[in-house]
């Protein structure tokens, strides 16, 4: 006989308080008998006073044994006394399988790891009891129920053979978490958590196994040799020239010797032979230089491969755009050692008369002066007259300091200075919609503004070669935002990683609107993410590119290399392995909460009648009853007449 | 129904041979059966009276003044018609105990109506409690003892005894002296002696029947108690034991006395009852045998 949803002890203390609960209750208010009489007058005659008003005593022992025995029952029952052995109560498990990328190695055999693991998992299945209950848990980078609890082996079966790997890596302590929690919450007594798989897992050395963990390894230790990770980094000197990076790693227990080559655009590009010792973890160096954009495409041969997906991945690399930038100034001198700092700016400086108002598209500036007719294109007008300005003048003013930058605005990204001197400057009111990006102690100097259906423009109250800043550093990186700003899509990114599906966490600036954000997979399915930190994170369970969408900007991750922890788990030789011996359940648990339930009930109803009945119960000589219509409880007593 | 609730059949049988006595002699009009010391129109010879001016000549006896020459006059006995009046109280002290005190006196009440009924007296039944209730008069034979038992059955138990303030309204109700029974349990919160005393010295001959529970008169418990007067709402907490049983006891039969002696003074009867009684067993043992009926 055992209890089945507490332990004794709970039980115990259940019980106990509960039984505390009824004496006071009894002792407040049983203890001393309500009488109701036709007068007192008598009773003050034989008035005594009371002995101790404050040491109460049980008058109704038969109700009270009743009522806790009633209620010793009811919680026997919510407990669920069973009678037989705890061993017959058929008990819940947990099989873990792994499903991560490693999982589809294949060994010397051939076989991949995953059919190994399944055959395991489905031997396993066999030998539970009947009356035990199986849920499968999928664990790669992130664990996910398969079944629920089932005693059916044939949904269970079923559930195990349509499994198959995924291509993120497996973090087998949060499944083992996850496992443990299902068990905690599935009612009835857990049972084993059985792992199926080769155990390469993320955090390894932090992994703790729980008491009643199984494993089912995979004996099987493939040879591999596989790429982590393919980094593109464009020159600093040479724009046109990409400087390639390829991370091959050797899995297996044998040197082994790597031949890595990348095509772009289909054609050979570089090829290296790299020798790698077990566990070692390599780089391959190439140099690429292209203008246009195309796929650029890594592989990798080896003599261990027993991983394919991890021998080749590509990546599709931007173009190098040109932005015209028309420059209309007297003074082209002065400009152009701003602007050719910019490899990809294809500029034409002409005099204010002969301006063209950015008729190629791209960006415009003037040069100290308004223009007759209306920029087709981006404009920045540097230090514009007052009549015209495109933002209205409130004031000029001279020898004044720099103090103030729009924290969050691109155009102001990295600038900390607050002395920049100004020889001579215009203080604009900021017209409705745009921004005042930098700010003297009289207004602000630089504004920018975005309209709906305009192009962008930004004027400055001072000219950036002036005196007092031609040999500020912040000024080329005031320019270089402000044409960055203008045109984001004239300026890719420098860098390109091919990395690992599973956990991404991409920065975004730190004012982005979650409501604004997008996480799209390659065929155009949303991904759920959260943003913390000025960083979104997701997850992408597969290979393939993600899309990070922002206001006006978008990232793509090429997640195309598998996610392959590069440890293996060593679980502690306590804990049991194999198959267990077939289990059975000869003899069964009977069930008794009903029966206690019932006469808990019964109990409780035979105290009622006996000891509180209502309008026509019986009436035991001693005890109290209810007159009819009166409400108030009386005392009964027979006696012969 | 109300009779057969009441009252059985059997028991109205036995009720048939009975009458209601009172000791008293009440002036009062022919048609009565029991005898009064007033002269009257009577038939049986009472006395011999000087004559005086004004007198009936009809009843001078001349055969005297032949032989005496002086006029004297005959006086003769009657059996006056006396109203017999019924206070029943309905208050809540009524209904303590196991066996309720306020059904046996509606039963008590409703035999001595019939009995009356049976003899043609005149009754009023007048419930009571802080005040006079609704009275109900009935009379003229046994035929008419429905409405009294419906009467009877619609009364309800309510209130605060005030024993003074009935006795008060009684005597400006109801000037014509004659017999007033009593059914109560004479338990309230002031005393009863001086108000029945009133009652008396106004000319009315009591009857006074005394009804108790076991409970009322011998308290089966034992401990702490907390009592709650039914009445007053008062309570009280007291530990209880057989020596205060005792005590207790003793005062409420010297509240019985009390009252016995305030009906016995003035000429009139009292009967005490335990409502463990059969209602029968009251009528033809204690009631008879203090003569309320014969």
């Amino acid at each position: 006989m055992f209890l089945f949803n507490l332990s004794l002890a709970e039980f115990m203390a259940l019980f106990s308080i509960a039984s505390s609960v009824v004496i006071a209750l009894y002792l407040l208010d049983r203890s001393r008998r309500k009488v109701i009489v036709a007068t007192l007058r008598f009773w003050s005659a034989a008035r005594r006073p009371v002995n101790s008003p404050t040491q109460r005593r049980i008058r109704q022992w038969p109700s009270l044994l009743m009522q806790l025995a009633a209620l010793g029952c009811l919680l026997l029952a919510i407990a669920q006394l069973r009678w037989g052995s705890r061993d017959a109560v058929g008990r819940d498990h947990v099989l873990i399988l792994d499903t991560s990328a490693w999982m589809s190695a294949r060994g010397a055999d051939g076989v991949p790891l995953f059919e190994q693991a399944r055959a395991q998992a489905l031997a396993y299945l066999r030998v539970i009891p009947a009356s035990d209950r199986l849920l499968i848990l999928r664990a790669d980078a992130l664990a996910t129920p398969l079944t629920s609890f089932d005693t059916d082996h044939a949904k269970l079966e079923q559930a195990l053979r349509s499994a198959q790997p995924g291509e993120s890596g497996l973090d087998l302590s949060q499944a083992l978490d996850y496992a443990r929690l299902l068990q905690q919450r599935s009612g009835r007594p857990p049972g084993e958590i059985i792992y199926a798989g080769a155990g390469r897992t993320q955090a390894a050395e932090a992994l703790s196994a729980p008491t009643n963990l199984r494993l089912l390894p995979v004996k099987t230790r493939p040879d591999n040799v596989g790429m982590r990770r393919i980094g593109l980094r464009r020159s600093a000197t040479d724009a046109e020239l990409w400087h390639v990076l390829v991370s091959v790693r050797n899995y297996g227990g044998r040197p082994q010797e790597a031949e890595v080559a990348i095509q772009f655009g289909r054609a050979p590009a570089g090829f290296r032979r790299i020798p790698l010792a077990p566990g070692e973890e390599r780089e391959a160096s190439f140099e690429l230089r292209t203008r246009a954009a195309g796929l650029l495409e890594a592989r990798l041969r080896s003599g261990g491969n027993g991983l394919v997906s991890d021998d080749r991945a590509v990546l599709e690399l931007p173009a190098l755009a040109w932005i015209p930038v028309e420059v209309c100034s007297d003074q082209p001198q002065q400009l152009r050692p701003l602007l050719d700092a910019h490899p990809n700016l294809q500029m034409q400086f002409r005099s204010p008369f002969e301006c063209r108002n950015g008729q190629e598209g791209g960006i415009v500036i003037y040069d100290q002066f308004i223009p007759s007719a209306a920029p087709q294109a981006g404009a920045v007008y540097l230090n514009p007259p007052s009549a015209g300005s495109p933002a209205p003048v409130r004031a000029s003013v001279s020898n004044t300091r720099l103090e103030k930058w729009l924290a969050g605005h691109a155009i102001a990204a990295g600038m900390r200075r607050q002395d920049l001197l100004l020889d001579s400057a215009r203080v604009f009111e900021a017209p409705a919609g745009c921004a005042a990006v930098a700010e003297t102690e009289q207004g602000p100097v630089l504004v920018a503004c975005s309209p709906a259906d305009q192009p962008k423009r930004v004027v400055l109250g001072f000219h950036p070669m002036s005196a007092s800043l031609r040999y500020e550093l912040a000024v080329p990186l005031i320019f270089a935002n402000i044409l960055r700003w203008m045109q984001p899509q004239g300026f890719p990114p420098s860098e390109l990683v091919a990395s690992g599906v599973g956990h991404v966490s991409v920065p975004v600036s730190s004012d982005a609107d979650p409501a604004r954000l997008s996480v799209t997979a390659e065929d155009g399915a949303a991904l759920p993410f959260s943003v913390h930190n000025g960083a979104v994170r997701f997850l992408s369970a597969r290979a393939g590119k993600v899309r990070v969408k922002e206001a006006n900007r978008e990232s793509i991750h090429s997640l195309v290399l598998p996610e392959i922890p590069e440890q293996v788990w060593d679980a502690p030789a306590q804990l049991r392995r194999g198959l267990p011996g077939r289990v059975l359940s000869s003899a069964s648990s009977r069930d008794l909460w009903r029966w206690l339930a019932l006469l808990g009930g019964l109990l409780l109803l035979a105290e009622w009648l006996l000891f509180a009945p209502g309008p026509s119960g019986t009436r035991w000589p001693g005890f109290p009853v209810r007159f009819p219509g009166k409400g108030v409880e009386q005392t009964s007593m027979r006696r012969a007449s | 129904m109300a009779t057969q609730a009441l009252i059985d059949r059997k028991f109205l049988e036995k009720l048939e041979r009975l009458t209601i006595r009172w000791r008293k002699s009440f002036p009062g009009l022919v048609g009565g059966h029991n005898s009064s010391r007033f002269a009257g129109p009577g038939q049986e010879f009472l006395d011999h009276r000087h004559f005086h001016h004004g007198d009936d000549l009809r009843a001078v006896n001349w055969r005297a003044y032949l032989r005496l020459e002086k006029l004297f006059l005959k006086m003769f006995q009657i059996e006056p018609r006396v109203p017999v009046r019924l206070l029943l109280d309905t208050s809540l002290s009524m209904t303590t105990g196991s066996a309720s005190k306020f059904a046996y006196a509606r039963r008590l009440a409703a035999a001595l109506a019939y009995v009356g009924l049976v003899r043609l007296d005149t009754m009023v039944i007048v419930p009571f409690s802080g005040t006079l209730g609704e009275p109900h008069t009935c009379s003229g034979g046994r035929h008419r003892f429905s409405p009294v038992a419906d009467f009877l059955t619609a009364l309800t138990p309510h209130g605060q005894t005030d024993f003074l303030q009935v006795a008060r309204q009684f005597v400006n109700r109801y000037m014509q002296r004659g017999l007033l029974v009593i059914v109560s349990d004479f338990l309230s919160a002031q005393d009863c002696e001086k108000p029945l005393q009133y009652l008396a010295e106004f000319g009315h001959e009591l009857f006074l029947v005394q009804l108790w529970a076991e409970e009322d008169r011998t308290p089966p418990w034992d401990g702490e108690l907390e009592l709650l007067d039914v009445e007053t709402g008062q309570r009280l907490n007291l530990d209880f034991d057989a020596e205060a049983r005792l005590r207790y006891t003793e005062e409420f039969d010297t509240h019985g006395d009390q009252v016995q002696k305030v009906a016995l003074r003035n000429g009139g009867r009292y009967v005490g009852i335990p409502t463990s009684m059969p209602v029968e067993d009251a009528i033809f043992g204690p009631i008879h045998s203090a003569q309320g009926l014969r």
